[in-house]
């Protein structure tokens, strides 16, 4: 990863300098150095970890399934992750139903996910880059968990080969939070944001019903007070319907003024890739549980 | 003091960020066992007191691990046209090898027994959100104060915790719980779903008249209480009763504020998962 990092940092140093940008970056006009060359005060570079909640759960299935009740062999694990689960339906189901996942407020498994972020800051401490200045984590996706997730093979998770990660970054994985949005931001609060200098991210997805009235209206505006009150840096929020979307990629002339916010940045929805577009409806949408 | 983490309560949900029970964001717990029968019942889960299996056809893959767990043979896997595993209920002994082995959670018990302590484990966890909404808990059911004795554990707890508690019931219960329990509640919310009295035993299995006299106690008391009309077609949603119960309630105390509260019109589904009939389509 670090190699790929300097291989495009060379590349911007040598194709791709930016006299305009090096200008509003402190120090560059003062150093007669350009920002891609290391002449930024901050001189740093941004490496972004995508998949706490696919990290998260797929470690604590391997704790509770492999190591501590045994329902399957490391091995035979394996091959059924090799195989995509082709043969093993009941194991995926097993994976995804009978362990509990981040995003549901329980300290342990949200734990296994905080633990690897740590590790993944400490590690990237130890390294350089290209320009001479640190690297520093970030906590956020854009978009890249759906092509990032077509690189992953089948995951302990019970998530299929090469489909979407979990969304944002510090997002749960899309449908397996279900105890609504007070246990997610407990989750999301465990994560070390403050070790992720180069921003984060977290998706909510709420139903336009849930905005009807002054009391609810009141209601997520507490929720908001809360997040604000939690080690939390950041959210985003969608006020939509998952049958909104389905119809909006179905019909894309009719819906071609439809903003989502995708991860870090807004985006008429038609316009989308296919994949996306599934992904961002089958994140989990809040306001109305029975 | 009884031990908290041995007193033990029979429920069937927890729910939190529930948003529609009491004023700010709450969790509701929702309490096993009710003493009315209401043909209408949208959560008929809740109205056995006791812990049965329910089946979840839509979740069902067709494994069959739960037909070979089953020490005394009550599921079957039937195959066709559209496979669903049928439960045995006369032979099912609630050994819960099934519940274990699903890999889907499509058979599950309808409850859980669990201590007065891990009820208030979970409801801290939201106390931030609660201090700032200006929520609490809520107890529902099934009928809360079924479970009395348990109920009021809980509402203690709470009120130890400067947590806001309601509680949503159907106020039918002898007259002396009512008085235990009401320096622990800080809003009653209840149910009053049929005015006539012959009318009310029709639908509901018992007469109103007790409930009548406990939302009059509460009223004296100075108590908050919000009054919810269930509006099922056709029966409570009548100009009539609606009339009659707003009468009724004005006449005890014209503060108290009424409500009409939608019919789910998914409530059948749970029949479905049961095996039990769902009288209120016939």
């Amino acid at each position: 990863m670090i190699l790929a990092c300097e291989a495009v940092e060379k590349c911007h140093q040598t194709h791709l300098p930016s006299p305009f940008l090096s200008g509003v970056v402190d120090d560059c006009i003062t150093n007669g150095t350009d920002v891609t060359a290391g002449g930024a005060r901050y001189n740093l570079s941004g490496i972004q970890a995508i998949q706490v909640a696919n990290v998260a759960d797929s470690l604590a299935v391997l704790k509770k399934l492999v190591f501590e009740e045994k329902v399957v062999g490391k091995h035979a694990f394996l091959d059924d992750l090799r195989n995509n689960f082709k043969a093993s339906e009941t194991l995926r189901q097993l994976c995804i139903n009978r362990v509990p996942k981040y995003g549901n407020d329980i300290a342990w498994v949200d734990q296994l996910g905080a633990d690897c972020i740590k590790y993944f800051a400490d590690r990237i401490k130890n390294f350089k880059n290209f320009r001479g200045g640190r690297y520093h984590m970030g906590l956020y996706t854009v978009s890249a968990h759906v092509p990032m997730g077509q690189n992953v093979g089948a995951t302990p998770d019970g998530r299929f080969s090469q489909t979407p990660l979990a969304d944002g970054g510090m997002s749960p994985m899309y449908g397996r939070d279900k105890l609504g949005p007070t246990a997610v931001l407990n989750s999301v609060r465990r994560i070390p944001s403050h070790l992720a200098t180069n921003g984060t991210l977290l998706n909510m997805k709420f139903l336009p019903s849930f905005f009807k009235n002054d009391s609810d209206r009141e209601k997520f505006s507490s929720l908001l007070k809360a997040f604000v009150a939690l080690p939390i840096n950041h959210i985003q929020f969608n006020v939509v319907t998952a049958q909104e979307l389905i119809n909006a990629k179905a019909d894309p002339e009719s819906y071609r003024g439809l903003t989502i916010r995708v991860a870090g940045y807004t985006a008429y929805f038609t316009e989308l890739a296919p994949d996306l577009q599934d992904e961002i409806i089958k994140r989990t949408t809040h306001g109305e549980f029975n | 003091m009884e031990n908290l983490t041995e007193t033990t309560v029979t429920i069937f949900k927890i729910k939190r960020f529930s948003v529609h029970d009491g004023p700010g964001i709450r969790t509701s717990i929702f309490l096993k066992g009710c003493p009315l029968n209401c043909i209408w019942c949208h959560s008929p889960e809740g109205i056995d007191s006791d812990i049965s299996i329910w089946y979840d056809r839509s979740l069902c893959i067709h494994c069959s691990e739960c037909v070979k767990s089953c020490p005394n043979n009550a599921l079957k896997l039937i195959a066709d046209p559209d496979p669903f595993i049928n439960i045995e209920r006369n032979q099912c002994r609630l050994a819960g090898e099934c519940v274990k082995v699903c890999p889907t959670g499509a058979i599950q018990f309808t409850g859980s027994k669990v201590s007065v302590s891990e009820i208030m484990d979970e409801v801290e966890k939201d106390i931030l959100y609660y201090q700032i909404s200006g929520g609490g808990i809520t107890l529902t059911g099934g009928e809360p104060l079924y479970q009395s004795r348990f109920s009021i554990k809980i509402l203690e707890a709470c009120k130890n915790k400067n947590i806001h508690t309601a509680i949503e019931t159907c106020l039918f219960c002898d007259s002396a719980i009512i008085e235990k329990i009401i320096d622990h509640v800080d809003l009653f919310i209840v149910d009053m779903k049929i005015y006539d009295r012959d009318q009310h035993i029709m639908y509901t299995g018992k007469s109103n008249e007790i409930i009548k006299e406990n939302l009059r106690y509460i009223a004296e008391s100075g108590k908050s209480i919000l009054v919810r009309i269930p509006l099922i077609p056709n029966i409570t949603d009548t100009e009539n009763n609606k009339n009659a119960i707003i009468k009724f309630v004005d006449s005890i105390d014209s503060r108290i504020l009424i409500e009409n509260i939608r019919y789910n019109a998914l409530a059948g589904n749970n029949y479905k998962r049961l095996d039990i009939p769902f009288l209120l389509t016939k």
